[in-house]
């Protein structure tokens, strides 16, 4: 069997299954009343309290080592607290990225200070970490990255520009992906990362209003920003292989075809008293396809907590999720009879009209299509 | 996943792989004999590898031994295992005596059985119906097995030449082979297990056309370099392999739930799921193949084509999805509750004996 298109049964996980219950009934109380419009901001809804909370009862680095603050539990355990908040719309941007890919690479590269120092206070949902990959000139090509962090008495001097950073202006720190020597003519070569301290002075965010009016990411320039050696993360010119790392993190997730739960629940809701036979087959196709890349996605947790490489399978799964997120404001519409001047729809209306704005963004960030559909062809043996 | 299995797909792969030629494939589609390579399925055990040992089986379990479908579709076997393997698992379940040989099976009209013990029906498209030894039939509250010969059987075209059949039936159901069908075995679920045979036999065809595309790409040069090098040709294999891919994961999730009973609802989401994969996967590999892989000689289309024909049986996209739908909303509370709960999502360990 071609092991690119095979994923691994996972067995059924008591301990998951218990937690499930666990986790689902503290979300139902900590969101009671929280609108499906909000909750439609799924992972990029912020909010430090409830993070704060789940840190509280240990649904945050799960399955970290416990003298770091974590709490040893298995990938699948933690595969159900991030798909039920999730699937819930719980606001978890505030500790979301830490959890997801700072947090792994900081056990995986970090010193053992660092691991002392910052991963308790992750897990604890008190520190809170952004993505500094793109730069104005560095989108798709990562490796043309031009921030440079020049290496002075007791550590960097940092000058560049970084774009569309997600939560840059919450967070404490950036894991920053940036030039230590050579020129951008090297490309991979000579690059590394530094877990940035976001008060240090020479360092500006600028916040960016998203196309749906919300202000997420940012941009954040440093001038002459002195950053401490001890910021190094991993070794020095080794950031090209740590950040492939970083983002085959950033990419194992079910954020991709999980975030748009909040508007199939609302049209499941709409359509559930007269449901005709469109309507049956249509969420009939949504639920074999959502059961589908559950069962991807958990064999790709499976496969991580085995220590193989789940790159290409993780890719696959998110290329699929994005297709299908995209496709969901269309489906509605074709089931759902519905018109701005119609008091009854209008929620629904604004709920599809909030998920239809960020779509575009679905295939973008993390990785766009037509990268994403690369590393699938690198797989094949194609490139 | 086990030793046992391990060791069995290799060699059903070494079997089913072993006609370079396609021979069996092709002779299967123009009404040949497939008889050679199912003595050697018979040598391997495969016809009963569903049941429990106690059964008559080898102790695979459900979700090993329906890998076997697959992999003998993923080489091009043109043979009726699944069928078989089916045929045998309902017979086993209704106490009558399992068989080796080629066998098939067909849900007819509750009174095609009559008191006196006569049946007399008329049965459409049933696969095999004129090679198989063995007809296992459903009819209201009885199972039967019939042999061949005990019933007329009139091939019938199917546009992708698949061997099929219009059987008409008149004959006293003999001792020993009539029994009580098990109310677990309604018709839905029988239709529910043969969609997912087909949906098994769907998703390794897909894997072997992923290959078919990906060496025909990385062998055929255009423009002074070998196809695959095209970044338009990489876009869309990726999209085929994603497309295999979903098809190959509905099934086993299906397949890891198959226990004392059908998943109906999780095979439902592998005959659907299969068969949406089936356009994309079938049009973009005869998209980079070209005109080679639009004629009768590449094997290509031994592959594409039965898909076509597997896509329609037993339930196409429109009826399994509406099921699904159906469920979905008379199961109550949330879908998300209802996705994450038993029916849908729990598997048993792949490696755990039927
Ligand atoms: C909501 C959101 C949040 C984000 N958050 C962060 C963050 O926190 N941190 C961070 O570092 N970045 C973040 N990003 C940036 C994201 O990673 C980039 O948008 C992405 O990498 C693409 O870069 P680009 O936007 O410059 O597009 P470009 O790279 O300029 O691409 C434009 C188009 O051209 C295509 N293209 C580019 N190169 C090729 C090629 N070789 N072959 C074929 N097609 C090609 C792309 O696929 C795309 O369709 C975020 C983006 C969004 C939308």
């Amino acid at each position: 069997m071609n092991a690119l298109v095979t994923y691994p049964a996972t067995p059924e996980n008591e301990k998951a299954e218990a937690l499930r219950k666990e986790i689902r009934a503290f979300l139902e109380a900590e969101l009671a009343g929280v609108s499906p419009v909000i909750r439609a901001r799924s992972w990029t809804g912020y909010d430090a309290e409830f993070s704060r909370k789940l840190g509280e009862r240990g649904f945050i680095g799960m399955t970290w080592p416990k003298k770091y603050g974590g709490h040893e539990r298995s990938n699948a355990e933690r595969y159900v607290v991030i798909e039920e908040c999730l699937a819930a719309g719980a606001p978890v941007a505030a500790h979301w990225i830490a959890d997801r890919q700072s947090g792994p690479l900081l056990l995986r590269y970090g010193t053992e200070g660092q691991k002392q120092e910052f991963l308790p206070r992750i897990a604890a949902g008190e520190f809170y970490t952004c993505i500094g990959m793109s730069e104005p000139d560095a989108g798709s090509d990562l490796a043309a990255v031009r921030t440079r962090a020049e290496p002075v008495e007791g550590g960097y001097r940092v000058n560049g520009t970084k774009l569309w950073t997600t939560n840059a202006h919450n967070a404490h720190a950036m894991l920053l992906f940036c030039r230590t020597s050579g020129t951008p003519a090297d490309r991979q070569k000579g690059t590394s990362q530094l877990l940035v301290d976001l008060s240090l002075p020479g360092i500006e965010i600028r916040p960016i209003t998203d196309i749906a009016g919300d202000r997420h990411f940012n941009e954040v320039t440093f001038q002459d920003a002195f950053v401490p050696a001890d910021a190094l993360v991993g070794e020095e010119g080794n950031g090209w292989e740590q950040v492939m790392n970083e983002l085959a993190y950033e990419r194992s997730g079910p954020e991709r075809f999980l975030s748009s739960m909040a508007l199939i629940e609302g049209l499941a809701d709409l359509l559930r008293t007269s449901a005709g036979e469109a309507a049956e087959i249509a969420i009939g196709r949504l639920v074999s396809h959502i059961a589908t890349l559950r069962f991807m996605s958990r064999g790709v947790a499976a496969m991580l907590e085995n220590g193989e490489n789940a790159n290409p399978h993780a890719t696959i799964v998110k290329d699929l999720g994005a297709v299908l997120e995209q496709s969901i404001p269309d489906v509605a519409r074709s089931l759902v009879d519905m018109s701005p001047d119609d008091v009854t729809t209008r929620d629904f209306l604004s709920l599809l009209a909030y998920t239809e704005a960020i779509t575009p963004a679905f295939s973008l960030r993390g990785g766009t299509r037509e990268i994403l559909r690369g590393i699938i062809a690198r797989g094949l043996g194609l490139r | 996943m086990s030793e046992t299995l391990d060791l069995l797909t290799d060699a059903a792969a070494r079997l089913f792989g072993s006609d370079s030629e396609d021979k069996t494939a092709r002779a299967a589609r123009d009404g040949g004999n497939v008889a050679a390579i199912w003595e050697q399925v018979v040598d391997m055990g495969l016809p009963l590898a569903l049941l429990s040992e106690e059964e008559g089986g080898f102790g695979l379990s459900a979700y090993e031994a329906l890998q076997l479908i697959r992999i003998s579709a993923r080489n091009g076997a043109a043979v009726p295992l699944g069928e078989t393997m089916v045929a045998n698992w309902i017979m086993a379940r209704a106490g009558l005596s399992v068989m080796e040989g080629m066998a098939t099976l067909a849900v007819l009209p509750a009174e095609a059985i009559g008191e006196d013990g006569r049946l007399s029906a008329t049965g459409h498209w049933v696969p095999w119906g004129r090679d198989a030894e063995t007809l296992v039939v459903l009819a209201g509250d009885r199972v039967a097995s019939l042999a061949k010969g005990s019933f007329e059987a009139k091939a019938v075209q199917d546009g992708n030449r698949l061997p099929r059949a219009d059987l008409s039936i008149d004959t006293v159901l003999e001792d020993g082979s009539v029994a009580a069908r098990p109310a677990s075995l309604d018709d839905v679920t029988v239709r529910a297990a043969m969609a997912l045979v087909r949906a098994l036999e769907m998703a390794g065809a897909m894997a072997a056309i992923l290959e078919i595309a990906v060496d025909y790409v990385n062998q055929r040069t255009q423009f002074g370099r070998p196809l695959g090098k095209f970044q338009a040709i990489q876009q869309q294999l990726a999209v085929l392999a994603d497309e295999a891919a979903a098809a190959n994961a509905a099934c086993d999730l299906a397949a890891s739930q198959w226990g004392a009973t059908v998943p109906v609802l999780s095979a439902a989401v592998a005959k659907a799921r299969a068969g949406e994969a089936s356009a994309p996967v079938t049009a973009i590999a005869h998209q980079v193949l070209g005109a080679i892989g639009f004629t009768e000689e590449h094997r290509l289309q031994l592959f594409t084509r039965a898909i076509w024909t597997w896509r329609n049986e037993y339930g196409s996209e429109r009826e399994w999805n509406r099921m699904l739908g159906q469920a979905a909303f008379g199961a109550g509370g949330t879908l998300w509750s209802w996705l994450t709960g038993p029916a849908l999502s729990r598997t048993k360990n792949a490696g755990e004996a039927a």
